[in-house]
């Protein structure tokens, strides 16, 4: 099935609007047959990279390569990518089949080989019999599943995902993002996938690509984004965390540590990583409890240093400790290898 | 319970009275006028349009009106459309401009665009003295009071709504569907053949139906700038009633507005067989 697979290089790929510079010398190499997600706040270049490679937009400079092809200056019909658009961008006047077929036709597929094709993808996306139907009579899911056949049928080589998830209410979310990751290890197609949300990038990714004004800002396998963010912005933007400034020394006597680590600016200490068990921390330091929020599996605490520094801590339901009240003070620890040191 | 639900629909549909109440008093009033006009002359008789369908002057006149009104709204339709298509590829900063340019002559009374038209096409009128100065031609042509002259200033009247309406079907397609048939695999044009064209076909035809409609009244123009055998049917009316045939400027007319609906009925049907529609699920 999975006969084409390529890899995507972008080599030093500016794109500037006037004089907003979307991209800024943006390299990146996807190995053939890996998830990436181009993951990062808006404005900050990801839509921009996407639709360079799809051939929307071109780069001002720079060159992309699809495989050992450089298609900067191909037409996006030359290009042979499949794509999956924020709004679906399903053909409304067109049945199920006939979105599905539409890029088989364009390839000039023989007739009975389009009906065999369409078929099989459709019930790859479990969307068997629905070929008569016209989109606007389809679920959101439905439509989704829909925009994935059409892109995946003819089996491309790289397939690009736009946000492709976020029209989607939360359960319907998780479900498709079960059958995508099913999709990609059936197809093994390379899969450059753009999104703003973070749990969605750390659910599917191989690698994530943290992008910030045009740049990226850390390119990480997403287990290594989490526990080793390499600064304050990465940090903040994946998952939650507290950082604690380095550069104040209160701070830094104030979580327990005699000096702060060599070159850090901040320290990143998740919530979940504060315990309030001392055999699991060996760096231990009192806070004051303001607030505690019942969520479930969890609870959340919302502390404060001494030094005034407010803390999250997050503490699985386990019973082993009682709860704290609020305005008590208590001995907070965490590991050292734990917290993560910010150089910028 | 009956009582506060009928007062409900009736708040609901409140809102609609005062066009109601225009559209009987203005419309169908006068039209049921001129129904009874038409068939009492003094009593019952279908003389008028025994008259009308058995006289080759006047199924002439009609079939000609036919004609020229199909005629003008698809010359409108072929120059628009693609008139329309060029505005919605322009940026989104510049089409407000071509838009107000497209709309400016729709401001100017249909008279005074007429009378213009034998200023441009007149004996004396500036293609002719153009062409003459250039040496192209020794003598002035003939170019007004001919057919041709009906059709380029009717045409000439009627395109901006062609344009407006083709526009505003086009601007409700999401520019992504052409983006995603472009990243199927459609080269530009297939793209267009494929997705755009079917989708705004609904609108063109739209536009194409007001034309029609329009034109099927129109009677200053040929008046003005035809020539003594491009008679419309408004035309005929205009004459009967200067004579005081009122029973039978009341047939035609009647005849007219019957013959504008039956076709658009079946323009519609053709059209809900064969064309996407927005509003179909």
């Amino acid at each position: 099935m999975n006969q084409g697979r390529a890899p995507v290089r972008f080599q030093n790929v500016s794109r500037s609007f006037g004089s907003v510079v979307a991209l800024d010398d943006f390299c990146l190499n996807i190995d053939a047959g890996e998830f990436i997600t181009l993951l990062g706040p808006s404005g900050s270049g990801k839509t921009t990279a996407l639709n360079i490679l799809a051939g929307f937009d071109r780069a001002t400079s720079g060159e992309v390569y699809i495989g050992e092809r450089a298609v900067g200056a191909l037409p996006p019909e030359k290009r042979n990518v499949g794509m999956v658009f924020q709004s679906f961008a399903l053909f409304p006047h067109m049945s199920v089949f006939e979105n599905v077929a539409f890029p088989l036709r364009m390839r000039g597929v023989a007739g009975p080989q389009i009906k065999q094709r369409v078929e099989r993808t459709l019930e790859m996306v479990q969307l068997a019999g629905y070929g008569t139907r016209r989109p606007a009579a389809l679920s959101g899911g439905q439509r989704q599943r829909v925009a994935l056949a059409r892109a995946v049928v003819a089996e491309p080589p790289v397939l690009l995902m736009d946000e492709s998830l976020s029209a989607l209410d939360l359960k319907l979310r998780e479900e498709l993002q079960e059958e995508i990751r099913r999709l990609h290890r059936e197809f093994g197609t390379t899969v450059v996938f753009v999104t703003h949300d973070q749990g969605e990038a750390l659910t599917l990714s191989d690698r994530i690509a943290l992008m910030d004004a045009g740049r990226i800002r850390q390119l990480d396998t997403p287990g290594a984004l989490y526990d080793r963010p390499a600064s304050r912005f990465v940090a903040d933007f994946i998952g939650r965390t507290n950082i604690v400034p380095m550069d104040d020394g209160s701070h830094v006597s104030a979580v327990g540590l005699d000096h702060a680590p060599d070159h850090a600016v901040a320290l990143s200490l998740r919530p979940e990583k504060l315990t309030r068990s001392p055999d699991r921390s060996d760096i231990r330091f009192e806070a004051t409890v303001q607030d505690v929020a019942f969520r479930g599996a969890t609870t959340e605490l919302r502390l404060c240093l001494a030094s005034g520094l407010p803390l999250r801590m997050s503490e699985p339901r386990s019973g082993a400790l009682s709860l704290p009240a609020r305005g008590e003070t208590i001995t907070v620890g965490f590991m050292r290898d734990d917290a993560t040191a910010l150089h910028e | 319970m009956t009582g506060s639900l009928t007062a409900m629909r009736f708040g609901r549909h409140f809102p609609l009275i005062p066009a109601l109440a225009l559209v009987f008093a203005m419309f169908a009033v006068p039209v049921a006028f001129v129904f009874v006009e038409a068939v009492f002359a003094p009593e019952f008789s279908l003389a008028h349009f025994d008259r009308f369908f058995t006289r080759s002057v006047y199924l002439t006149v009609y079939w000609n009106t036919l004609f020229v009104s199909a005629t003008v709204a698809s010359i409108c339709l072929l120059i628009g459309y693609p008139m329309a298509l060029f505005i919605v590829g322009q940026p989104e900063r510049r089409r407000p401009l071509l838009l107000f340019l497209v709309l400016v002559p729709l401001w100017m009374s249909i008279l005074v665009r007429t009378y213009a038209w034998m200023v441009v096409l007149g004996r004396e009128g500036i293609v002719n003295s153009a062409l003459l100065w250039t040496g192209i031609i020794d003598q002035p042509m003939t170019l007004m009071f001919t057919t041709g002259s009906v059709y380029v200033a009717m045409v000439q009247i009627l395109l901006p709504i062609m344009v407006v309406t083709c526009y505003s079907a086009m601007t409700e397609i999401d520019p992504g569907l052409v983006r995603a048939a472009r990243v199927c695999g459609a080269p530009p044009f297939a793209a267009f053949r494929r997705v755009f064209l079917p989708l705004s076909l609904e609108g063109a035809l739209t536009g194409w139906s007001v034309i029609f409609i329009l034109s099927m009244g129109f009677f200053i123009v040929p008046a003005l700038v035809g020539g003594r055998r491009d008679v419309l049917l408004g035309n005929m009316i205009v004459n009967q009633i200067a004579q005081a045939n009122w029973g039978f400027a009341a047939a035609m007319a009647i005849v007219l507005l019957v013959s504008t609906v039956v076709l658009l009925a079946l323009v519609r049907l053709v059209a809900a067989r064969f064309l996407y529609s927005p509003r179909e699920v």
